[in-house]
Formats: C-alpha cells, sequence, structure tokens
C-alpha cells in the first residue's frame, strides 16, 4: 500500500504566526503549499535513503541481500501544492506503519508466507517447486524442502527440517513512527518552504519597481 | 500530518503506459548503440525475445507504481511465464525461438533471463528509470521548483556491497578501482567537483546529465539517460538542492539563466505580492539559507538512528545471553541427572 499525507503545522508558534499573516492576505495559496511540499519532499527523501542505508533487519537476520525497499520508498516520493494543503505522496508499500499498527490478513483459504532463511527473502514461495507444507508442535506450519515434509522424514535426518518459509493466517507489523521524519522537521521544513516563497515573492515585487 | 489515501507514482506510471513493448535478440552492448530516445519510448531487455514476459515485466511494474506490489510479486510474474513458455537458458532461451538466435547462457547468471539476479536488476532498473524520469521531469519542467531548487546533486542513495570505484579482491577485500568512480565519471562529463572535491553538483538541465548517462571518457556501462540510475546496477541518484546552498556554494550566481525567475512566474508572484501588506514582507530582511536546516535534521536523524541500533544490539545480547544461560541451566541439570 502506498499513502498520502497532509502537511498540518498546527502547534509550531512561528510557523503559525508566520502563516497567519500570509493567509490572510493571499488570494491564491498553491503557490505557497508547492514550496511547503518541495521542502517537505526533499525532508522525506532524505530520511528514506537513509534508513535505505542503515536499516536492514530482516534481511540482516536471514544472512539476506537487502532488498532495497527503502531506496524505491525514497525515489517514489512526490509532493504536490492545492488550495487547501501541501501533500507529500510516498508509494511504497509498508510506509503506512509510519501511522499506525498494520495487520495483513492471508487471503481467504490462503496463508501468508513469512522468509525464514536468505533464499526465500524477496522471493514468493511459488516461485519455488519443490516446497511442502510441514507441521510443527503447537500448531506451527511452515514450508520446507519436499523430501523434508513428513514428519517420518524428517525423523530420519534428525528431526531437523530447513524452513523456508512459515506460514501464518495473519500478521501485525507495529507502528514505527521513525518510517517518516519526525512532527519537528516537517515543521522545519514547513518554515523553510514558508520563507523560500517569501523571498520569491520579494524578488518578484522588486524585479517589478 | 494527516493520512489521506492510497496514492500511486502517477507521473512514473503515465511513462510507463507510453511504452511499447519491444522483443529483442540484442545483447546489452548491441543495445547500447540505439538512440536513448528510442530505448526510453520502449520495454525491453536484453535477450527477451517474446512478448509474454515483456507483458509480465510491464504488470509488475504497473503494480509497484500503483503502490499494490513489491519486486517478489514482479518475479512471480516472470517466473511463472518463463516456465509456461518453456525458457531454458542453458538451451538457448525460448523454444519458441529460431535455433541459433540467442547463444546459451550459463544458469544463474545474468545472462540467464530467469535467474533471481537477472529478474531483480531487470525490475529494479526499469522501475528506477521511471521513477526518476518522472522525478527529473517533474521538478525540472515547473518553473517554481526549478527556480527554488535549480540544481541536481548527485549522491549515493542506494547501499552497495561493492561499490563502483571499487573491485574484489579473491580474498573478498575491497580494492580500488582507479577512474571507476562517480566523481572520475562526473569530472569526465564536464562536471565540477564542490567542498574540496566531495560533492558532485550541477544545474537542472546542464549538459553534463546528459554526458554522465551516456558514459562520456568512454565508459561503457551506462544507460544513456539524464536520470538515474545512470549505469547498471549503480546506488547513485540526484537530490535537489535549495536555491540558497546553490548560491552559497557557487555553483550559481544570480546572473546565471538558471538562476533567474522566469518570466510567467514573476508575473503570477507579482501579482500576489502587491496584494499583500509590504510591513509582512519586509519582516522578513533577514530570511536565512535554506541548507543548514536540512543538514541539522540528518543530524539529529543520524543520532536516532544510531541510539536505535545501539538497543537493538543490546537486546540481542541480552537475548542470546539469556539462552546461553538457559543452556547451562538444562545442561547443569542433565549432569545431576547423569550423577543420581
Amino acid at each position: 500500500m502506498s499513502l498520502s499525507f497532509q502537511i498540518d503545522v498546527s502547534g509550531d508558534d512561528q510557523v503559525i504566526k508566520m502563516l497567519a499573516r500570509l493567509r490572510t492576505q493571499l488570494t491564491d495559496k498553491t503557490a505557497l503549499h508547492k514550496s511547503i511540499g518541495s521542502y517537505a519532499e526533499m525532508l522525506t527523501r532524505q530520511h528514506l535513503t537513509t534508513l535505505a542505508g542503515t536499516r536492514h533487519a530482516t534481511a540482516n537476520r536471514l544472512g539476506a541481500t537487502p532488498s532495497g525497499h527503502f531506496a524505491r520508498a525514497a525515489q517514489s516520493v512526490t509532493s504536490k501544492g492545492t488550495e487547501d494543503a501541501a501533500i507529500i505522496t510516498v508509494t511504497s508499500p509498508g510506509i503506512s506503519r509510519a501511522f499506525g499498527d498494520v495487520t495483513i490478513n492471508a487471503k481467504s483459504g490462503k496463508w501468508l508466507t513469512i522468509p525464514a532463511i536468505a533464499e526465500a527473502y524477496n522471493r514468493r514461495a511459488r516461485t519455488f517447486n519443490d516446497l511442502r507444507v510441514a507441521f510443527f508442535g503447537k500448531g506451527r506450519m511452515a514450508l520446507v524442502k519436499a523430501e523434508q515434509s513428513s514428519l517420518s522424514d524428517r525423523k530420519e535426518s534428525g528431526g531437523r527440517s530447513e524452513v523456508y518459509y512459515w506460514l501464518k493466517k495473519s500478521v501485525t507489523q507495529k507502528q514505527d513512527r521513525t518510517l517518516l521524519p519526525p512532527d519537528d522537521d516537517y515543521a522545519a521544513a514547513a518554515v523553510q518552504g514558508i520563507k523560500a516563497y517569501l523571498r520569491m515573492l520579494r524578488t518578484a515585487l522588486a524585479a517589478s519597481t | 500530518m494527516n493520512f489521506l489515501t492510497p496514492t500511486p507514482l502517477e507521473d512514473a506510471l503515465r511513462l510507463l503506459r507510453e511504452k511499447r513493448l519491444v522483443p529483442t535478440a540484442l545483447s546489452s552492448a548491441d543495445l547500447r548503440e540505439l538512440a536513448a530516445e528510442v530505448k526510453r519510448a520502449a520495454l525491453f531487455s536484453a535477450r527477451m525475445t517474446q512478448i509474454r514476459p515483456l507483458q509480465a515485466l510491464l504488470e509488475g511494474l504497473n503494480a509497484m507504481l500503483e503502490g499494490k506490489g513489491n519486486v517478489a510479486d514482479a518475479k512471480l510474474l516472470l517466473t511463472q511465464v518463463y516456465t509456461a513458455l518453456g525458457y531454458d537458458a542453458e538451451a538457448g532461451g525460448f523454444p519458441q525461438d529460431k535455433p541459433g538466435t540467442v547463444e546459451p547462457a550459463t544458469r544463474g547468471t545474468l545472462r540467464d533471463l530467469a535467474s533471481q539476479r537477472r529478474m531483480e536488476l531487470t525490475i529494479t532498473t526499469n522501475y528506477r528509470m521511471l521513477a526518476n524520469e518522472a522525478f527529473v521531469k517533474r521538478t525540472t519542467e515547473d518553473d517554481q521548483r526549478r527556480y527554488q531548487f535549480p540544481c541536481y546533486e548527485l549522491l549515493r542513495i542506494e547501499p552497495r556491497i561493492t561499490p563502483r570505484g571499487f573491485k574484489r579482491s579473491k580474498g573478498g577485500d575491497l580494492d580500488i578501482a582507479p577512474g571507476e568512480d562517480w566523481p572520475s565519471r562526473f569530472v569526465a562529463a564536464g562536471g565540477e567537483l564542490y567542498e574540496k572535491g566531495t560533492r558532485m553538483i550541477a544545474p537542472k538541465g546542464s549538459d553534463v546529465w546528459i554526458k554522465l548517462g551516456e558514459g562520456a571518457g568512454g565508459y561503457r556501462d551506462t544507460l544513456g539517460n539524464p536520470f538515474s540510475p545512470f549505469a547498471f546496477g549503480s546506488g547513485y541518484g540526484l537530490r535537489e538542492l535549495p536555491r540558497g546552498e546553490c548560491l552559497l556554494i557557487g555553483v550559481i550566481t544570480e546572473e546565471d539563466v538558471i538562476a533567474k525567475m522566469p518570466v510567467t512566474l514573476q508575473g503570477a508572484l507579482k501579482a500576489q505580492a502587491k496584494k499583500i501588506d509590504p510591513k509582512i514582507l519586509a519582516e522578513f530582511d533577514d530570511l536565512e539559507d535554506d541548507g543548514e536546516w536540512l543538514r541539522l535534521a540528518k543530524a539529529k536523524q543520524d543520532k536516532v538512528e544510531a541510539a536505535r541500533k545501539l538497543t537493538n544490539r543490546l537486546a540481542t545480547w541480552v537475548h542470546n545471553r539469556r539462552a546461553e544461560q538457559a543452556v547451562r541451566a538444562r545442561c547443569t541439570r542433565l549432569a545431576q541427572l547423569l550423577q543420581s
């Protein structure tokens, strides 16, 4: 899933003062919001680029090559200004976790496949043609290599199965607000956007006199 | 911030929908000789001679740009088509091809269309080209945006195990590959390095970006585009620089054409400015440069990230320590049982 969000800078004194004075006199707020959006876009891109270089928890745990998810998210950030708001868009699955817990449910009659080894990471289970369902204690189920699927086979091999994917009906990913920059940084970006807009107005005015 | 709705990457989707599917038996080296404009209007991949895999690639990229799919989903689509068509890299590709059209390739290598590495490279390169072509168009063609952010900086945006400019020795160490690094390429393309040679910055619309993509200086791994990725597998990309920072560093001066306010933008702003009380505008006489705030934000973010990593390492250590203690306790109990 991807998302858009609009920047609400209420609560920051400096911004409120600057905006309040301006808003009453602006006949077209689109250019102002576009300016704010540009700076917020830049901040969001930089934040996600930093995450791309530092966060590879799942890939590291499995010993896999990172999927480049955050880098792609950074490159998908866009912004626009409307009469009412500055809108930032991030087209990337998983970023909505920044706003709250996300529960992913398997479709009816299907299972979610959670990678358990490097080979399975960033790859759908259906791209393997030799995986079978195996049952473990406490109702746990997994996809393992075909020859390890039956309990007797696993006993013969010392009870060890190499699990490729764990099967689950649903997974809840906890909210992670650090996926996006903090509100304070967005407020600072908004201030920069307002300042830049005012500079443009002054330049245009100076050019006309 | 207010959460709104799921949103696709519209500009890039538009570019994807304009592309023609072009099956080809040409290799990467052969394709290099084609004009960049021709390549940008097409969706293709070296030695992909059938249209169905291209349709699957299009479908996968479409889902990614709509925010409804990822690389793994796109790879699944391709794998299913390769299986259905009976693709076999070692037998010379697709059975539908005339024998001898495509050279046999070793399974699992980049020349094997169905290998994980090749599929990932094809999908991610196309995704990045679409997203960044849309980014460059949007941020260059808009007058206000170009005025506020007149330059791009080339810098690392994706980590790489072996960065360009280095090669792996047999022992796995990183050795320098002279001349291959991005600063060398940037200079060969006519670019100027700033801040003691550490930053690669040039104005938007500069020939530097075109030449960089064309491989000026004799580089043969480039993709022919004036936007990132400039070369196959590159982790470098473009970042916009605010006007204040560009002027401060000296990439542009107020006299440069790129620094001038476009007439249409000036007209619209002038009309707006006349309706604002001059006192309000006068309050902002000392507007500061806008580069510093971003550096401060990044420094703060780096500290948070460092603290988070430290916490994770500590948690892992505690977890391992507890596990170790539990094993020791079990061993002691087992030893006691055996003795009894």
